[in-house]
């Protein structure tokens, strides 16, 4: 075997002109499945800790429904006893309030004013100064656009809208109050509806307790926020949390529906790095069999001389395959050692990018240690299948057919 | 041409022996009959050379007498064993233990050194090969060329480092087809002397040459003309 295994080394060395190529696609295609690999490895990761440490994972979602007594209300008795749950980190309430905008420069449009979560604030695309969060009184982010009308020249203004203050059971009127708009988002946000307007908590709250008849003052204590976040200590404890409000007279549901989404674009990141590899292995079947056929075409002499000599058609047949494996083999580890240097150093490199709406964090992409595993096998065993029947073909030739003319 | 059962009586001391070899082609469909129930036999320590005009048969009696090639009847003995119909893997084995080869175009393989190609089908332990690789290498006068390669190596060099590789294993009949064809009168001599060696040592060597040096160094010829072979009884003399 080890003289089999030296003279198939030095015939890879004799005709490494023919076989380079094999061994530099196997190496391109080991470095690009690797690096594919890699930045999955990578992006996998980092959507992973983005997942679990993900406030939308922690989160559950209350809501009060007017036709529904048996549900508590989120008044201020009813936030404390949420926020007093065991495995909840904090609470942060939800309310939205009508009100209209009437301009000249813009017409009019009819808003949602609400407050802002601390969890899950709006995109801002320009605002008047750079830490917009946490409001000031009085202060608004308005959507960049809304019901088709460009809000933008509003930035940096103070104007006059108006809201609704309830006089009768049925009967309101109009009352005005002075905002001033300090940034835009961007109107593709639309978590909270497509025209919400982020305000000052205590203007929400003056708007709401005047559109509910209530006073401003009591308005928290009597009627309550319409929606809470509860945002729970651990991931793992958003079902017991959740029965826990659930028992306590609370609705809610976990907000678990965004982990579908990140890892779609993992998946599809993986399913690339697949096909590369799918790739790699198909190509290296067929080089191993056309690099074997055309072997045996131009080795036909040296066939015959080696079984001229004696050796079994077992042992010519396992010196060609050991050429393979050789040929094979140096491509592929040249490939994994190449495709893992390249990988870290394109982590590095990528550090900060967005891939599919994963972004990479810093640091070497170091791919799973079972692709390099696939990678190094994989492709020499393809070359090895691919050349099976041309290197059978070689060894079973007569030996006198071969050797024609001696 | 002997009777039957002279053979039997013969053959424990004959080297190699061809019984009634007979071989047919099919070229284009029609039957040549390259060799036409051919007998012979060499004893061991006997040069042998085989004569006959091109295309007479001498390189189908070579492939058939070296196992390259299975006769369509007939029978070849080598030490005594009919190695006739050996499957291939035994024919390999035959080959490697009993019979070396000299080519004309000396076959060795370019990218192993002189030594390489010599241990290259040695069934010795490596330390032995090599051991055993080195004094046949000395023996013809090839000591400081063993590192080389082929291409580094005259032509009479080459065909000096194929006989070497012919005896690794010892064997008990030697094949050589025109091995100084392609080679000068001084490297002929040395070639021939060789194989006189080698037939001193008890082996038993035929080889087909148009050669009347190669001829005249023999013990005996041996003629075959349309596939037959016509042995004299007498050993040519020296």
């Amino acid at each position: 075997m080890i003289r089999n295994a030296l003279i198939a080394w030095r015939n890879v060395r004799q005709y490494r002109n023919r076989t380079i190529g094999l061994a530099l696609l196997t190496l391109i295609g080991c470095v690009v499945g690797l690096t594919s690999a890699g930045i999955v490895a990578q992006a996998s990761s980092a959507t992973q800790h983005r997942i679990l440490e993900s406030v939308a994972l922690r989160s559950i979602e209350l809501e009060t429904a007017s036709n529904r007594p048996d549900i508590r209300p989120l008044n201020g008795r009813g936030l404390s006893d949420v926020a007093a749950t065991p495995g909840v980190e904090r609470v942060e309430p939800w309310l939205q309030a009508s009100f209209g905008i009437k301009n000249q420069q813009i017409g009019g449009v009819l808003l949602y004013a609400t407050t802002p979560e601390d969890s899950f604030l709006p995109p801002i695309v320009r605002s008047t100064r750079s830490q917009v969060f946490p409001l000031q009184a009085g202060e608004v982010v308005l959507p960049a656009s809304a019901m088709a009308t460009d809000l933008s020249p509003l930035l940096g203004t103070t104007l006059s809208v108006v809201y609704t203050r309830k006089t009768a059971e049925g009967v309101g009127e109009g009352a005005s109050d002075n905002i001033k708009v300090v940034a835009l988002y961007d109107p593709k946000y639309q978590d909270d509806g497509p025209s919400a307007a982020y305000a000052d908590p205590a203007l929400v709250i003056r708007w709401a307790a005047a559109k509910a008849g209530v006073p401003e003052n009591s308005f928290v204590d009597t009627v309550g926020y319409t929606k809470a976040l509860v945002i729970v200590q651990q991931a793992s404890q958003v079902p017991q949390v959740l029965d826990a409000l659930r028992s306590r007279g609370f609705d809610g549901v976990s907000l678990q529906a965004r982990l579908t989404q990140l890892p779609a674009s993992v998946n599809l990141l993986r399913t690339l790095g697949l096909i590369v590899i799918g790739l790699l292995i198909v190509y290296c079947f067929f080089s191993g069999f056309l690099l074997s056929g055309a072997f045996v075409r131009q080795r036909t002499r040296e066939i015959g001389l080696l079984k001229a000599l004696g050796f079994r058609r077992s042992r010519v047949f396992s010196i060609f395959l050991l050429e393979l494996l050789v040929v094979g083999l140096s491509g592929s580890l040249a490939g994994v050692i190449a495709g893992n240097l390249i990988s870290a150093g394109l982590g590095f490199a990528l550090s900060g990018s967005t891939i599919l709406e994963v972004t990479l964090p810093g640091g070497p992409a170091i791919p799973d240690w079972q692709w390099s595993a696939l990678l190094l096998v994989a492709p020499a065993i393809a070359v090895l299948v691919g050349g099976f029947e041309p290197c059978r073909r070689a060894a079973s030739m007569q030996p006198d057919v071969a050797l024609r003319d001696w | 041409m002997l009777a039957l059962d002279t053979y039997h009586v013969a053959r424990v001391s004959e080297a190699l022996a061809a019984r009634d070899l007979s071989k047919t082609y099919s070229h284009s469909g029609a039957p040549v009959h390259a060799v036409k129930q051919a007998s012979f036999a060499l004893q061991a320590g006997e040069f042998v050379t085989l004569r006959g005009r091109s295309g007479s048969g001498k390189s189908t009696i070579l492939n058939l007498v070296g196992l390259l090639t299975q006769p369509d009847s007939g029978s070849i003995f080598i030490g005594g064993r009919d190695v006739s119909h050996l499957s291939d893997a035994g024919a390999a084995d035959v080959r490697a233990t009993s019979i070396g080869f000299v080519f004309q175009a000396f076959n060795l393989l370019n990218h192993l050194t002189a030594l390489e190609n010599v241990t290259l089908p040695a069934l010795a332990p490596a330390p032995e090969a090599n051991r055993r690789a080195i004094e046949l290498l000395e023996r013809f006068g090839l000591t400081s060329r063993r590192h080389h390669l082929p291409a580094e190596m005259s032509g009479g060099e080459q065909q000096r480092v194929a006989a070497a590789r012919a005896l690794i294993n010892k064997p008990i009949v030697l094949l050589a087809d025109e091995p100084t064809g392609n080679l000068d009168a001084e490297n002929e001599t040395l070639i021939l002397n060789q194989l006189r060696a080698a037939a001193d040592d008890g082996c038993a060597v035929l080889v087909v040459s148009h050669s009347t040096t190669v001829a005249s160094a023999g013990d005996r010829v041996l003629t075959i003309n349309e596939g037959r072979i016509a042995e004299p009884l007498h050993r040519v003399a020296p």
